[in-house]
């Protein structure tokens, strides 16, 4: 009566990290572009539940995108407060990249993005990519400013990006997904 | 904000995906507004969690699933199970399989074999739930906590491999509320194993098989299966529903109505011999292995043993053969067969068998049949279950077979295996795994492996994100 034994493949799921400072748009980017709707609502669930506890924390944003039958692309993003940095590490563990949003329209979202991405460097050796939310595309000028503040190396993307638009979103992705595709052939020419 | 929504808008499987990721402990409590009425779900169910990985779980959160696995295989004993059930109703927190545990009364092997095997079926039954709601309570702990941790790919694996099979599973076994029975005459000797004739026995024409899984306990999933088996092996049939044209046409009923149509042959219309039935001997509480199935089945195994006397076996020689011409319209009770199975003596030594005065045995039936209670009767005459169901010193769950080598294993143990791809999460602070066990998620003993602080280093890209696995996500994301 024990259950089978046989194992079939469950599928894959690969995990990206959207964060940024408080108030960039990342929850507003990750529902753009993920195909679930929210994960937290305020509504009730059922009677015996809210006997056992009343309310719990999430203080994240959760995204899913259905590549194929057997693969996930998850997004988890960031709680944006400082007060919730200790879940950084939690959920950038596993991450294969991540996403740094800034919103370029306030100088206080760089300085505070800033602490953020060098705390990411240090927790995580692995690719990401910046996107400066309301910014245009030929914003040079704002996009080389963040650069030199945020002290983002040239071989990294800085792509202006609208966290409301779809197509922009997914060139945003599309951009970290490249360079984590980088980073994986320079290191099998590595090995 | 709380952590709770909907089915319909977050499946189950990225819930746990969600729970995994960020290594949470708790429990994801979902419900239903109506439940589907499928067997072994109710309305509530719960899945715990520890550090991101599944201690357990139910599809019924109303019953106390993992204690009722546990006494369907014997493993319990009355007076354990009393006691248990007294430490769990005192406010503790702790659950009765965790008292039962506590006690010391339960192998811990067998105990987290179940406790796998329940979790697992869990979520196989929570995954078929068509809607819901879920809700999950931070830090709250499993009260029957016993050690298991499974990782949650390696459930949702286990259960998307079941989803695979059960519809075919389905088709054989079209709902909870099939009745089977067992046929008339086979087509060849039956082969069984010991876990198909412990679902055998409880098979009466007229247990549901919804009611067949709640006794056993062992979840639906393997019960429908074994059940789903034996009946494409022609060892069960599934009897027509009420309203259908055959309904109510059991095995018995099929014996009568064709020994029936001899009745022109014979002289005299057929006269089923009615003998009222043993009473139902319940077994001394015990922690015997099958005691369960024995002593709630009584009645029902007698009717099995019917079937045995068609099949010209030594005992067919009952009431019923009794009523061969020459013997006239009267039916004469037969009580040699009725002591062949009430006497281990007669049973286990033929030889005295014949020796034995006869007056005596007229009298040990008359006293039997004289306690029977009062429409207890059944065709054939009086059987009580033990000669059918033989004793059964292993529950009913065989101990698990190994698929490979564990003997470089801690022994006692489950590891879980995720087949596919590692999972992101197993990249980590660990770095790479390939090859070895020690991957972050992988189950030793009870306790998931965590990072050793002391080596623990920067967050590094899973070394198995490869360039296949790469342009597969681009060319995803690009076809949004």
């Amino acid at each position: 009566m024990a259950p089978s034994r046989g194992r079939r493949r469950g599928g894959q799921a690969v995990k990206v990290v959207v964060t940024g400072p408080f108030a960039a748009g990342k929850t507003t980017l990750i529902r753009t572009i993920s195909e679930i709707t929210v994960l937290s609502t305020e509504r009730g669930v059922t009677d015996s539940t809210r006997r056992r506890k009343a309310e719990t924390t999430v203080a994240m944003d959760f995204g899913r995108i259905t590549i194929d039958r057997d693969l996930v692309l998850y997004l988890f993003g960031t709680p944006g407060q400082d007060r919730f940095d200790f879940m950084w590490e939690i959920l950038g563990e596993g991450m294969i990249g991540y996403l740094l949003l800034v919103d370029a329209d306030r100088e206080d979202s760089v300085d505070e993005a800033q602490g953020i991405l060098a705390a990411f460097r240090t927790m995580a050796h692995v690719p990401y990519v910046v996107a400066l939310n309301r910014a245009s595309g030929d914003d040079h000028a704002r996009i080389e400013d963040v650069r030199r503040r945020l002290e983002i190396p040239s071989d990294v993307a800085i792509l202006a990006c609208d966290a409301t638009d779809k197509e922009s979103v997914k060139n945003v992705l599309l951009a970290l997904l490249y360079a984590v595709l980088d980073d994986v052939e320079t290191e099998a020419v590595r090995v | 904000m709380k952590l709770e929504g909907s089915l319909d808008a977050f499946s189950l499987p990225d819930i746990f995906q969600l729970l995994s990721f960020t290594k949470k402990g708790g429990s994801l409590l979902l419900a239903r507004g109506v439940s589907d009425g499928e067997v072994g779900t109710g309305s509530e169910g719960s899945v715990y969690f520890h550090a991101g990985q599944v201690t357990g779980a139910s599809a019924d959160s109303s019953r106390q699933p993992l204690a009722r696995r546990l006494v369907g295989s014997g493993s319990v004993g009355d007076d354990a199970l009393a006691a248990a059930v007294a430490a769990a109703t005192s406010g503790d927190g702790v659950g009765v399989v965790r008292a039962l545990l506590d006690q010391g009364v339960l192998d811990s092997d067998v105990l987290k074999q179940a406790a796998t095997d329940q979790a697992v079926d869990a979520v196989f039954d929570l995954l078929r739930w068509r809607n819901g709601d879920f809700a999950f309570v931070v830090d709250e702990v499993n009260p029957d906590d016993v050690g298991v941790s499974i990782s949650v790919e390696s459930v949702l694996a286990e259960a998307e491999s079941r989803k695979a099979t059960w519809d075919a599973v389905s088709q054989v076994v079209p709902s909870a509320r099939a009745v089977l029975a067992m046929p008339v005459v086979l087509p060849s000797d039956p082969a069984v194993s010991r876990e198909e004739w412990s679902l055998l026995a409880l098979v009466d024409g007229r247990r549901t098989v919804g009611e067949l899984v709640d006794l056993t306990g062992s979840g639906q999933y393997a019960v429908v299966s074994t059940l789903a088996g034996l009946v494409q092996r022609g060892l069960l049939t599934v009897r027509p529903q009420d309203g259908d044209e055959n309904a109510g046409d059991d095995h018995v009923a099929v014996v009568v109505r064709r020994q029936g149509l001899l009745a022109p042959l014979e002289g005299a219309p057929f006269v089923p011999v009615i003998e009222e039935a043993a009473p139902v001997v319940a077994a001394a509480p015990s922690a015997d292995a099958g005691a369960v199935a024995e002593s709630d089945d009584a009645a029902e195994t007698a009717e099995t043993d019917e079937t045995d006397e068609t099949d010209e076996s030594d005992d067919a020689d009952g009431a019923v053969t009794d009523q061969l011409p020459g013997q006239g319209g009267a039916p004469v009770v037969d009580h040699d067969d009725h002591d062949d199975h009430d006497d281990h003596e007669d049973h286990d030594d033929h030889d005295d068998h014949g020796k034995k005065d006869e007056t005596d045995e007229k009298d040990e039936a008359d006293e039997h049949a004289s306690a029977v209670p009062v429409g207890a009767q059944m065709l054939g005459g009086a059987h009580v279950p033990h000669d059918v169901v033989p004793a059964r010193p292993e529950p009913f769950l065989p101990k698990r077979q190994a698929e490979f080598d564990e003997s470089g294993r801690p022994t006692g143990v489950r590891q879980t295996h995720v087949q596919s791809a590692p999972s992101p999460t197993a990249g980590g602070n660990h770095g790479s795994h390939h090859g070895s066990s020690g991957g972050l998620g992988d189950v030793v003993g009870a306790t998931a492996t965590a990072p050793d602080p002391e080596t623990a280093s920067a967050i590094q890209r899973d070394p198995n994100v490869n360039r296949s696995l790469m342009l597969r996500l681009i060319a995803g994301v690009r076809g949004l």
